[in-house]
């Protein structure tokens, strides 16, 4: 009987022992089932991770573009090639032993851009227009630097929205040049609703009034948004003394002095009722490519120059290389395989 | 007599414990097949999600033209280089009918067939649900069918969601509890409507 109940035993043992390893060979499959999956899942988000850093990367202008990378727990490589407009990514996404690929050809451009049909764009209307001193107003075609013409692609000197406010703005006639120097331009694109995110975006931001020594706002390659907000409490001012160079898309609300050589190249917005732009009397303070006056209705605008060759140019080419800037570039997708 | 009582008790006990371990072995059983079964569903369910997010990524890759070719709740047709070889894929999903799965005893599990060129797989996942909802760039929901050219080009997003249950009851042949796994998730496929990045 012992001996029977021992055969018993270790019977019993060795079948419960077959079906608990059988067991948990089916849960272990099941896990597997599931884990598999949340890698290759990880994998494919690493890829796409890579893909939106290496964007922001171009966005950011880096050099080198990081072509390889960490993120939680797993790793990404991207291989790209570039030309022109158009750009070619590799992603990969590995976590433990998924990997991912996706390759993309996306077209690079950047966000509409508002266009100006003049060296000064004015869609505010009625609009109190004043230059005084010697600033000047030149619509013909410079190249980038403003120091050139291009001899090609002249534009009025200032284009208004209606037959009255060019009479307020003939005024100045004698600064004005252009092809005409003053014309009815109703095309001229009202910048506001670009300002937001202009504003929201802005490399550089000046709140407070006050006075700001030597600047430089980004360069040709990296042009950059500046937003001085002067605010419109005319006695609220900023003033800007030294070399202030800077490239990109400039917004301007309310009173601001540039003293000095400024030279802007690119897009200035005035954007407010009461904006004085007032250059300095020494140097040679210039925008070169175009300013537009935000469609603020009864918008008093003064450009003024106390120096002898304060000038406002247009530039075609300005404009376009102000168009690159980082944060307003976006991709539209040619292809996409994953 | 008392040998005679040992052996009694002997036999009584050890029939308790053959019961005992009967009924053990029964749960045992059922256990293990409920195990397998969720191991198989779960399984297809990955399989079948990974299939689907393979093809409806690529929709409209090196295509030039319509994309969608028609779109329906539970079929679709749809052009994409799958292979990535310029070589473009003419590719439908539609669903059978609960006569096509004879073998199984799930009363409502269907095939899908998945035709790629002139040839058509079916696929015995133990489908029960599969459903496809399409969205504009609004995600507005696009009522279906849609056939017509201008509607088809308007999808931007699409919804894939489907149920899986086991072949097999998961208790007893005459049971009706079947292991079952939900899927669902919206794929946008990146080469539809000049997608922005």
């Amino acid at each position: 009987m012992g001996r029977a109940s021992l055969f018993l035993v270790l019977g019993l043992s060795l079948a419960f022992g077959i079906i608990g390893f059988s067991m948990r060979r089916t849960t272990t499959s099941l896990v597997e089932a599931q884990t598999g999956y949340s890698k290759y899942l990880f994998a494919r988000n690493l890829a796409r991770t890579a893909i939106h850093t290496t964007l922001r990367a171009f966005d950011r202008n880096l050099t080198p573009i990081p072509e390889a990378g960490a993120f939680n727990g797993g790793s990404y490589a991207v291989q790209y090639q570039e030309n022109h407009d158009t750009l070619w990514l590799k992603s990969t996404g590995m976590y433990a032993e998924s990997t991912y690929t996706m390759r993309v050809k996306l077209f690079r451009t950047t966000k509409p851009f508002p266009r100006v049909g003049a060296a000064i764009g004015i869609r505010a209307t009625p609009v109190n227009f004043l230059i005084a001193g010697h600033a000047k107003v030149d619509g013909r075609n410079y190249d980038s630097t403003g120091t050139n013409l291009v001899g090609s692609g002249d534009v009025p000197g200032v284009a208004t929205m209606t037959s009255s406010d060019s009479t307020t703005v003939a005024k100045e006639k004698d600064e004005i040049q252009g092809a005409p120097p003053i014309k009815v331009d109703t095309s001229t694109i009202d910048p506001l609703p670009f300002l937001d995110e202009y504003k929201s975006n802005a490399d550089y931001v000046y709140n407070v009034s006050g006075v700001y020594n030597t600047v430089t706002w980004g360069t040709e390659s990296n042009p950059v948004i500046v937003y001085c907000n002067a605010g419109d409490d005319t006695t609220f001012s900023i003033k800007f003394t030294g070399n202030v160079v800077g490239w990109g898309i400039l917004v301007v609300r309310g009173n601001v002095q540039f003293n000095g050589n400024f030279d802007f190249k690119g897009l200035v917005v005035v954007d407010g009722f009461n904006t004085v732009v007032q250059f300095g009397a020494a140097g040679t303070p210039q925008i070169v490519g175009g300013v537009i006056i935000a469609g603020n209705a009864g918008a008093s605008v003064a450009l003024k120059g106390t120096g002898a060759n304060a000038k406002v140019k247009y530039s075609a080419d300005a404009l376009d290389k102000a168009r690159r800037i980082g944060k307003l570039r976006y991709y539209s997708i040619i292809e996409w395989y994953e | 007599m008392s040998t005679f009582l040992d052996i009694v008790m002997s036999t009584i006990l050890f029939g308790i414990l053959a019961l005992t371990v009967a009924r053990v072995q029964t749960n045992i059983n059922s256990s293990m097949c409920q195990n397998q079964f969720s191991v198989v569903v779960q399984t297809n369910a990955v399989e079948l999600a990974r299939q689907l997010e393979w093809d409806f990524a690529k929709i409209g890759h090196h295509v030039t033209g319509q994309k969608v070719l028609w779109a329906d709740s539970t079929s679709i047709r749809f052009l994409a280089d799958l292979t990535n070889t310029s070589t473009v894929d003419d590719v439908r999903y539609f669903l059978g009918d609960t006569s096509q799965l004879p073998a199984t005893t799930n009363p409502i599990d269907v095939p899908m067939f998945r035709r790629v060129g002139l040839y058509a797989v079916k696929q015995n996942w133990g489908l029960t649900q599969f459903r496809i909802t399409y969205y504009d760039a609004a995600y507005n929901k696009i009522p279906t069918p849609i056939t017509t050219p201008e509607k088809l080009q308007r999808i931007h997003a699409i919804n894939i969601g489907f149920r899986i249950e086991s072949p097999e009851p998961v208790y007893s042949e005459h049971d009706t509890t079947w292991a079952a796994v939900t899927w669902e998730k919206m794929i946008i496929p990146r080469n539809l409507n000049n997608l922005n990045y």
